[in-house]
């Protein structure tokens, strides 16, 4: 049997008065690609940052990999990819020395991939030695992505990683992820506003509302249900912008 | 036997269709056409996907499909090639294939017709009409 | 090398880099040249025994007061939550290293300074409580301050430590002892200046008020009271029409001078308080306490009124500061009228604080029953304070190429120059130091205050809608 990336049970969260999580129950198995969808404010971020950890729980189980978040072995921790919806590098360092610095850190670290990925993406020679708060948001961006793929992860969580990013370089990061993430096989959960990325590179998606995961199951499915209406004796066939209204109202 | 490029294929994302299923109609239509003549071999799941930006699984998922409708075939070592459909020019079975491909856009057309409140005979006659001038 | 070894040198220079980018060297070559000047004086002076105890002291307390302004702020901003939490290995490095170089550090202070007379044992005593209480500090954590105010007595107030403890202190195995007892306290502090995650972490980030941290661009939440008082500030400011005041509160929270004033007032009467209790404690030492006390606590006040002006001096840098220098379209034509008005507004709001701060100091030092002598010396430390009022009028159009702690060292470096005039004075004509000091103090910062008032008033617009870097 093999373990489970993602496990949560039960999961409630609270900020003062106000409920976020709310009883989640949710599954991730191996090589799934799912993307999370809710509106502003229903707490995908809230979801994603419980999840691995970085906030404590009000209630429910998490296993990641079979652990629990708030006692993960290292071995775990290198299997995780992370990129925030707010950057979160060090920006005193060029990135360089910030790539190397993790460098160290992890076991396994692809340097072929980073070294593409770099100038694949635009952050070329001068770039690299300037102090990453001298780069623009969407550089920053990209290089927080980078920095999630170097070491090969088996679980990537993505907060809107697109967000700053013009359509070449959403498009630039579809195709990486696309050759050298899925084709691995690895699990990949990500947030976006922006469905027709999440179209082309989604197998499945939860939806997120009143703190539960209201829908979930394979994209290509839900759309073909949702087309099966039948209204006034026509096919009202639906996109998934229509999906995500009527499912979020 | 020519392979084609995966420029072959174009997607239309957010749109009501599932992707998986623009990829099948494309290839029927292609296929129906003749641009994709017996034999051809179509390129590769990972190719079409990295060229559209979409998922393996959902190209593999539409190259899945047609060969279950024995519109492509797998070949060991080669990969998918257009199938040998024998080519009945006039069969009962074949017109209503091809008549099958044709229902979504008069389905389309239809849908717009009647929300320009134009009656049918009326368009007809407009069909008629752009069916006698096309070459 | 092995690679662990490796790895705990990539943390400290990244932590380093924090500060600067050359940190790093400059600690890595100053360090050893400054302990082996304190070992030649020594060796001159006293003799080779106390030259390797003053070796060993300075080369402690360097890396000490590195470890703390410059190792842990920077490893602080490494330890994010998200690295904490999903980095393997990094926060569990970073907790090692922190605690091996001060481990190393009080061993070494412990070990050099065993056997010495009782007062320089309780000196270094304050020296190795003190830097867990800055480590706090350094950090951000509220604990800090409160730890280096509970043990300022044994530094300010030596008389206070009854004869038993002197001599206990005086035993060579004391302050080994003492380092061994600290090793549970330390691991525990350097346990919470790393957090792991958690909304704790999430909500000391908030919090962070290491006020020279320029980066970062969020407002930092005061207290519901501050925000009553700067509530109602602006209402009578905008009632007033009060340009000056408007503007300062347009540069964000903290700017107002009320604030500060209120900060002195109440520094000055928690210090009256105290020693009223003493006195009405019936405590024999009173008066003498008393003397200490007032002169240590007057000093304070002057302090915040040096913070107030570097925060002014770094109007834009503040988060606030850069919304307006992004929202303020460029007014050539009214430039002068505008820096005008800032000018004007930056010196009344410094001048103030600084009043308020010198009328706190002397009257806590006459309440507490200081003579004239004292009193004499009390003003004049007031005056040589006043050199940082002129750091606000600066071109604010263009970012400032030091930042504020080296404006600071300007400020300090001006008094320093008026003591040494002060010096040479008194080598000519006889006269007491501090008061000629305080008095071309005074007249230093007057003539430095008018040309860099007009130079201000002759600078581009204060906040261009694109900064001239």
């Amino acid at each position: 049997m093999t373990v489970l990336p993602i496990q949560m049970r039960g999961v409630a969260r609270r900020f003062g008065s106000k409920t976020v999580l709310d009883g989640l129950d949710w599954e991730v198995g191996p090589g799934q690609v799912i993307g999370l969808l809710g509106r502003n404010g229903a707490g995908k971020s809230t979801l994603m940052e419980c999840l691995l950890g970085l906030r404590e729980i009000d209630g429910g189980s998490i296993a990641l990999f079979g652990e629990s978040p708030d006692a993960l072995s290292d071995a775990t921790r290198a299997r995780i990819g992370y990129v925030p919806q707010k950057s979160d590098l060090f920006d005193w360092m060029t990135p360089l020395q910030m790539l190397d610095y993790f460098k160290a850190l992890y076991p396994r670290w692809n340097d072929a991939k980073v070294e593409g990925l770099l100038g694949r993406w635009g952050i070329d020679v001068a770039m690299r030695n300037r102090p990453i708060r001298r780069l623009s948001g969407g550089e920053q961006q990209r290089l927080s992505i980078i920095r999630a793929l170097a070491h090969d992860p088996d679980l990537l969580v993505l907060d809107e990683p697109v967000s700053a990013l013009d359509p070449a370089g959403r498009r630039d990061f579809l195709t990486e992820l696309i050759d050298g993430v899925i084709e691995r096989g690895t699990t990949v959960v990500f947030s976006t506003h922006i469905l027709t990325d999440l179209e082309r590179v989604a197998l499945d998606v939860a939806f997120l509302k009143g703190g539960r995961i209201v829908l979930e199951g394979d994209l290509d499915d839900l759309l073909d249900g949702a087309a099966g209406q039948v209204v006034n004796g026509v096919h009202q066939p639906k996109s998934l912008e229509d999906l995500f209204i009527e499912v979020t109202r | 036997m020519t392979s084609h490029s995966p420029q072959l294929f174009s997607i239309v994302p957010g749109s009501t269709e599932p992707i998986y299923r623009q990829l099948v109609e494309q290839v029927r239509r292609l296929v129906a056409g003749g641009q994709l003549a017996p034999g051809d071999a179509l390129p590769s799941v990972r190719e079409v996907a990295l060229q559209l930006a979409v998922n393996p699984m959902t190209v593999s998922k539409a190259y899945g499909l047609l060969e279950l409708e024995s519109v492509l075939e797998r070949r060991r070592g080669v990969g998918m090639l257009v199938a040998d459909r024998p080519r009945k020019r006039s069969g009962e079975g074949d017109i209503n294939a091809r008549l099958a491909l044709l229902r979504p856009t008069l389905e389309r057309a239809a849908r717009e017709a009647r929300e320009l409140e134009l009656d049918p005979d009326t368009v007809l006659s407009l069909f008629k009409a752009i069916l006698k001038e096309s070459p | 090398m092995s690679p662990r070894i490796a790895l705990y040198g990539l943390l400290w220079r990244a932590a380093l880099a924090q500060v600067h980018p050359y940190a790093h060297r400059i600690v890595l070559w100053l360090t050893p040249v400054l302990s082996l000047a304190a070992v030649v004086l020594a060796w001159k002076v006293y003799g080779p025994a106390t030259a390797a105890s003053w070796g060993a002291n300075a080369l402690c307390s360097m890396t000490l007061l590195t470890w703390t302004w410059g190792f842990l702020p920077g490893a602080f901003k490494l330890n994010s939550p998200a690295n904490a939490q999903l980095t393997p290995g990094m926060r569990a490095r970073l907790l090692e290293l922190a605690m091996t170089v001060w481990m190393l550090c009080i061993a070494g202070l412990a070990l050099a300074n065993a056997g010495s007379p009782s007062d320089v044992v309780l000196r270094v005593v304050w020296w190795m409580v003190a830097s867990l209480g800055m480590a706090l500090a350094a950090t951000g954590n509220g604990a800090g301050s409160v730890v280096i105010l509970a043990i300022w007595p044994l530094m300010g107030l030596p008389s206070v430590i009854p004869d038993w403890a002197h001599a206990m202190m005086a035993h060579p195995a004391f302050l080994p002892l003492l380092a061994a007892l600290l090793v549970a306290p330390g691991l525990l502090t350097i346990r919470t200046i790393f957090p792991c995650a958690g909304d704790r972490h999430w909500r000391q980030l908030e919090k962070r008020n290491v006020w020279r941290d320029t980066d970062g661009l969020r407002n930092r939440e005061d207290g519901r009271f501050m925000r009553w008082w700067q509530a109602r500030s602006l209402r009578r400011a905008s009632g007033r029409r009060d340009l000056g005041a408007m503007l300062l509160h347009g540069g964000g929270p903290g700017l107002q001078v009320g604030g500060i004033v209120l900060g002195i007032a109440g520094l000055g009467l928690v210090g009256l308080a105290l020693v009223g209790l003493m006195h009405l404690g019936n405590y024999s030492r009173a008066a003498e306490l008393a003397l200490e006390m007032g002169w240590m606590w007057s000093l304070l006040p002057l302090i915040l009124f040096q913070m107030h002006t570097l925060m002014l001096a770094n109007l834009t840098e503040k988060p606030a500061g850069q919304s307006l220098l992004r929202l303020a379209p460029a007014m050539p034509a009214t430039a002068p009228r505008f820096n005008r008005l800032l000018a004007s507004t930056l010196l009344r709001s410094s001048l103030l604080a600084w009043a308020m701060a010198t009328v706190t100091a002397l009257a806590c030092s006459i309440l507490t029953g200081a003579g004239g002598d004292e009193v004499l010396m009390v003003a004049s430390m007031c005056c040589l304070a006043l050199p940082t009022m002129i750091l606000p009028l600066r071109n604010h159009a263009h970012r400032s190429r030091y930042n504020s702690v080296l404006q600071w060292l300007l400020g300090l470096a001006i008094a320093g120059v008026c003591l040494l005039v002060a010096v040479v004075v008194r080598g000519v004509l006889a006269l007491p130091v501090f008061p000629i000091a305080a008095v071309f103090s005074v007249l230093l910062v007057v003539a430095m205050t008018a040309r860099r008032y007009r130079s201000m008033v002759r600078a581009p617009f204060a906040f261009p809608a694109g900064r001239l870097d």
